[in-house]
């Protein structure tokens, strides 16, 4: 599954990312960082053609070692996932993955203690997001 | 070795069919004009070609006979693409000077034929078309010319030439010279044509003859060819198809060197691209690309030539980025996640592999080196992606000898250790900045300028790279991608440190070391301790640098040298806040605010002193701290602050401009927050006045009436105040109020007025008259101020107070015009009096006291004046009637009565009196020529007869006949003249006597008689009936009983 998982604001400001492979994770922050350009791009000229209850924006931009996939919730809220091409997955699993994360999230919002915009520390958020890395994955559906 | 990474310089340049000419003496100025025309003009109408020269016939390359020997290892030799565009002509056009009327025709024919046989033997068994070209200085014969129809054949004969193989270039007039060559070379390229056609139709058959499956190599090879030469001959479809057709057969070849497939794939995959470009297909060249870099991305090479693979990868990109560029400047148009930019990016990060693979092997190199092993002189290869020491393997005549493939390896690893790669990663980013400059992703291009920030580091420009570094910074501080930042930051250190830029270097630190940068603790703890130590002049512990940039820093440092840091556009380790204790200061309170410091650096700080700096300058003296201050992680210092406002600064806002905070040491550091957030500010006000006013006025104002008004002043304060001035304005738009002075009549809106000192408990009061003009509201403002000692400071106190008056009219006036039978009446009639009543009420509270009511009355109408003057007093709820009588003298339309004027005042002023006037109605008077009266008595009973005498008066100076007729009803029985016609003479009158018996009892109306003047038809009866009584009241009969 994805090698990096970001939760950015709608002011593009990251709330939380989390990559798999800590020695490219500057590297892949970059690639999370640009393709807000195209996130941005995507929302300000499809809004019409495209269904506004699709949330999710296909893939972003090519890459020769990922895959950058987007994600957008009502609110402006931007999940960016990135897949090594590598490992090739269909585009149904990566939906399946976007609405997890949205449900994480929601579930994290519905905390009354946490206020929305603030950087996350919530343990079930971060614990829920982690497994959905490729290496936890992995290792949760061979035990 | 020539590395076979790039592309022949052949592919990358247009292909045009290569045609020679011989035959022609460049010295000779005519050939060389004939040169010139066919070199220079290279468009004919079936495309372009390529001239060359052919000076000797033995000039071109033998073709090795026996195409089915065994297939060699190799696939395309490294000079074929050069030998046929450049070296193979597709068609020679011998060039000889010959007349159809040459004297010397049958010599020159013989050494034609000749040259021709040259040429033949030297092209050896090319399929090389030949013509020949007649240079005739003669004009053109104008009709059928047999002499040369007959030595043309005969020409063609001896030369074993076709006959439409022969030409003539007259060459009389120079002028036309241009256009007979572009006719010749529009033949020439067609043959040429012919020719490459002619080549893949003999490769093709060549090529079907091997069937043995370890012909494969040849396959491909005969391939290439054909595709090549269909591309010669503009044949773009066919071309396509056989590139595409090659592709896969390379990738099906079997062979031992892979890397052979993988050049020779990377060549046609350019021709592939470049080609599907050309056709207008841009996602067939782009989906072409992906799949060739799949199918070779992971493709192994001697792991010591990985970088070479990597350098192939980047090259690709580059090439596919170009071809892009070029079909975008051609009209295509780019997506903004399909563009040229990403392949450039993607060759430039190939690049930065390339030279992390080759730091590989760096410290490997340098110690065979230190061991004295030697560079060999590598050969250049045969075949394309050949490996040099597969060299004797291939073709076992090379002179080299066997080499030996571990020094090959050395060799070409030494050579890799000399590329500055920073000069091929720095023009291929500077690329992808421009195509993504004008696809506009602002977060892409900040990444690639970073990406050539760190390349200018690696490059050791690093004025370039940190200025680069600070352009981006400011953006990702925006969006806090902290991340991000840190990564930049920490560039940034570097470049600020190795040349010697304190200032920003203090500035980077500060952030660096704050809570947000993902820096470990003791790498933060590091940076501190080398701020700390810039404070002593020591020189920061660094990596990087060298000893020169260590005396750079001390000699920078030395000295007490101040480095001020703008902290607020940084995200720094320190945040600052200020509030003022309230909004707002009187002039003569001490100001106190507070400046509070939070830290959330490793390291416990100390600062020396702290200054706050206001907008207005004069405060700055005024709040600075000298102390040692000691800032720990997370644990906020507030500091309290007092000072005390300049008294002549009332009514000033003051704003904290900027918090200064200085870390003292050999050399100082000052932390700068301007614009503090959120804003700091406060107002500083007068000091409020305790000395009051009070206004004594009766409410309400009457209009008309001048009211005095009286201001208490009484000082409450507890010294002596001076300079005590009064000052009352009123404010109305439409001037509805004056004041004045009193024992002053000029009526102003403002007025001042000055009293010298006033001691404490004293009280003075001030009086000044007001009149209103109308009914309105206005506001009236009275401000007192005056000056105070207090402390040894003088401080200006004002009181100021508004009032809003309205001013009422003193009494409501209603007049109403009545007949002399209290009737309403609205026009008068010239014969009959007429009542005036004037009712005067009140609907304010005051009482008014009405000395006279007088009337002035237009002598039109006859008025006896009442002599005696009338004392009222009103009040609220009480009506004044006044009446009068007067009698219209002659008839008018709309006259004005007069006027009515009434003299008042308030009954408790002292004031004199006013008078208050206002017009009369204005009415119309009628005349009549007679006048009817009756006469009846008050009141009559049920069946008692009442007696009735009407009486008609002529007032008129003519005699008038008159038509009465009386109409009794049903209330009334009567007895009189039913029906009257007379005459009366002039002021003479008629009396009818009626005798009424009334049926009911109540109050009836009485019978109206119908009245017409035979002399005036157009007046009605009812305009002389309107005197008459109307109604009488009628009781019930007593009946007593006897």
């Amino acid at each position: 599954m994805a090698v990096c998982i970001a939760i950015l604001t709608k002011d593009n400001c990251p709330l939380y990312l989390t990559c798999e492979n800590t020695e490219d994770s500057l590297k892949m922050h970059f690639l999370v960082h640009t393709s807000i350009d195209v996130i941005e791009e995507k929302l300000n000229s499809t809004k019409a053609a495209n269904d506004p209850r699709d949330l999710y924006l296909g893939q972003l931009y090519p890459n020769e070692d990922y895959r950058i996939f987007g994600y957008v919730t009502n609110t402006k809220i931007k999940f960016v996932v990135l897949e090594s091409v590598n490992h090739p997955i269909k585009d149904g699993d990566i939906r399946q993955l976007f609405s997890r994360i949205h449900s994480a999230y929601i579930s994290l919002v519905c905390n009354p203690f946490y206020m929305p915009g603030d950087p996350i520390s919530s343990v079930p958020f971060k614990k829920t997001i982690s497994g959905l890395l490729r290496s936890n994955y992995m290792s949760a559906r061979i035990s | 070795m020539k590395v076979d990474v790039g592309l022949p310089d052949e592919l990358l340049s247009p292909l045009y069919p290569n045609i020679g000419l011989a035959g022609l003496n460049l010295k000779n100025p005519l050939h060389s004009s004939i040169w010139d025309a066919f070199s220079t003009n290279m468009h004919s109408d079936n495309g372009p070609g390529r001239y060359m020269l052919v000076k000797d016939y033995n000039m071109f390359p033998k073709r090795n006979e026996g195409t089915n020997k065994p297939p060699p290892a190799g696939i395309l030799q490294r000079g074929w693409f050069n030998k046929h565009l450049n070296l193979i002509p597709a068609a020679v056009i011998l060039f000889y000077e010959l007349d159809w009327n040459d004297s010397h025709w049958a010599e020159k024919q013989l050494d034609c034929g000749l040259q021709l046989n040259y040429l033949r033997s030297g092209l050896g068994n090319r399929a090389t078309k030949l013509a020949v070209v007649l240079i005739q200085k003669n004009s053109l014969p104008a009709g059928e010319d047999a002499l040369a129809v007959e030595r043309a054949t005969s020409l063609c004969n001896a030369c074993e030439l076709m006959s439409n193989s022969l030409f003539v270039l007259p060459v009389l007039h120079a002028d036309h010279l241009v256009g007979y060559v572009i006719r010749l070379q529009n033949v020439f390229i067609d043959q040429a044509v012919m020719y490459y056609l002619n080549e893949t139709k003999r490769i093709k058959n060549n090529k079907d003859t091997l069937n043995r499956p370890n012909y494969q190599l040849l396959q491909a090879r005969h391939l290439i060819k054909v595709s090549f030469f269909h591309e010669i001959r503009k044949d773009i479809p066919t071309a396509l198809k056989h590139y595409n057709m090659t592709y896969s057969q390379l990738l099906e070849t079997k062979v031992s060197n892979k890397h052979q497939i993988k050049i020779l794939c990377g060549f046609i995959n350019f021709k592939i691209c470049q080609l599907s470009f050309r056709t207008g297909a841009p996602l067939d060249a782009i989906a072409q690309f992906d799949r060739h870099i799949k199918q070779f991305k992971e493709h192994t090479e001697p792991p010591e030539l990985q970088f070479q693979h990597r350098q192939w990868l980047s090259h690709q990109f580059q090439f596919f980025g170009d071809l892009f560029n070029d079909a975008i400047s051609a009209g295509l148009t780019a997506l903004q996640t399909k563009h040229p930019g990403f392949y450039y990016l993607q060759a430039a990060q190939y690049t930065i592999q390339r030279r992390q693979l080759s730091d590989l092997f760096k410290s490997e190199v340098a110690a065979l080196v230190a061991e004295g092993k030697q560079v060999i002189q590598l050969p250049v290869t045969k075949y394309f992606g050949q490996f040099p020491w597969e060299l004797e393997h291939y073709n076992g005549a090379m002179t080299n000898g066997n080499l030996d493939a571990d020094d090959c390896l050395f060799t070409i690893q030494q050579l890799e250790l000399d590329i500055d790669y920073s000069r091929i990663i720095i023009p291929l980013l500077n690329k992808a900045v421009g195509q993504f400059k004008q696809y506009k992703p602002t977060r892409m291009k900040r990444h690639l300028m970073l990406e050539m920030g760190n390349e200018y580091y690696l490059a050791g420009d690093y004025e370039k790279a940190f200025s680069i570094a600070m352009c981006v910074l400011g953006e990702y501080r925006r969006e806090r991608w902290w991340s991000l930042l840190t990564s930049v930051l920490d560039l940034c250190l570097k470049c600020a440190y190795l040349v010697g830029n304190v200032l920003d270097y203090v500035a980077i630190c500060c952030e660096l070391i704050g809570i947000n940068m993902l820096k470990h603790v003791d790498d933060k703890a590091d940076l501190q301790n080398n701020l700390l130590g810039i404070l002593e002049g020591k020189v920061p512990d660094m990596r990087e640098g060298d000893e020169s940039t260590r005396q750079l820093w001390s000699k920078t440092l030395a000295g007490r040298q101040e480095y001020v840091v703008e902290m607020t556009k940084l995200s720094s380790f320190l945040s600052c806040s200020a509030s003022f204790a309230t909004n707002s200061f009187q002039v003569d309170e001490m100001i106190h605010f507070k400046v509070q410091f939070i830290s959330t650096a490793v390291l416990p700080m100390s600062f020396s002193k702290v200054v706050v700096c206001f907008d207005n300058k004069k405060y700055d003296e005024l709040a600075i701290r000298e102390e040692v201050i000691e800032l720990s992680a997370d644990a906020p210092v507030t500091l309290s602050f007092e000072m005390e406002p300049f008294s002549n600064d009332a009514a000033c806002v003051l704003k904290i401009f900027s918090i200064k905070l200085y870390i003292a040491g050999e050399n100082s550091i000052v932390l700068q927050f301007g614009d503090v957030f959120p804003v700091a500010k406060c107002k500083i006000v007068p000091r409020v006045a305790r000395a009051t006013t009070s206004l004594a006025f009766k409410s309400p104002v009457l209009v008309g009436e001048f009211q005095q008004l009286t201001v208490n002043l009484s000082n409450n304060e507890d010294c002596r105040i001076s300079n005590v001035m009064f000052c009352v304005q009123v404010k109305s738009a439409t001037y509805a109020a004056e004041i004045c002075k009193p024992n002053n009549n000029s009526f102003e809106n403002k007025l001042d007025f000055r009293l010298d000192c006033l001691d404490p408990q004293e009280s003075s009061d001030t009086s000044f008259i007001i009149r209103c003009n109308s009914e309105a509201k206005f506001d009236l403002s009275y401000v007192l101020s005056y000056s105070i000692a207090l402390n040894n400071k003088t401080y200006l106190c004002e009181s100021r107070n508004d009032l809003v008056l309205s001013s009422v009219a003193p009494f409501h006036s209603s007049i109403s015009l009545m007949s002399s039978r209290c009737d309403p009446m609205e026009t008068l009639l010239t014969c009959d009096r007429c009542l005036i009543f004037n009712e005067l009420s009140a609907s304010h509270d005051s009482c008014i006291e009405i000395k006279d009511i007088k009337y002035d009355i237009n002598p039109e109408f006859i008025f006896d004046e009442a002599p005696n003057e009338k004392q009222f007093s009103l009040t609220k709820h009480n009506v004044l009637t006044d009446c009068i009588t007067i009698q219209p003298k002659s008839p008018s339309k709309n006259t004005n009565i007069g006027s009515v004027s009434v003299t008042w005042r308030r009954n408790d002023s002292v004031q004199t009196f006013t008078t208050t006037s206002w017009p009369l109605p204005i009415v119309s008077v009628n005349s009549l020529p007679v006048f009817l009266t009756n006469t009846l008595p008050s009141f009559g009973t049920l069946f008692d007869p009442i007696s009735i005498r009407l009486c008609v008066v002529n007032i008129s100076n003519y005699v008038q006949e008159i038509d009465i007729v009386a109409e009794p009803g049903d209330l009334f029985m009567f007895a009189g003249h039913k029906h009257l016609r007379c005459k009366i003479l002039p002021n003479d009158k008629v009396y009818l006597q009626y005798q009424l018996v009334p049926l009911k009892s109540g109050l009836l109306s009485m019978p109206q008689p119908v009245i017409k003047l035979l002399r005036h038809p157009d007046i009605e009866t009812s305009a002389l009936t309107n005197k008459l009584t109307k109604s009488i009241y009628v009781k019930p009969k007593v009946f007593v009983a006897k």
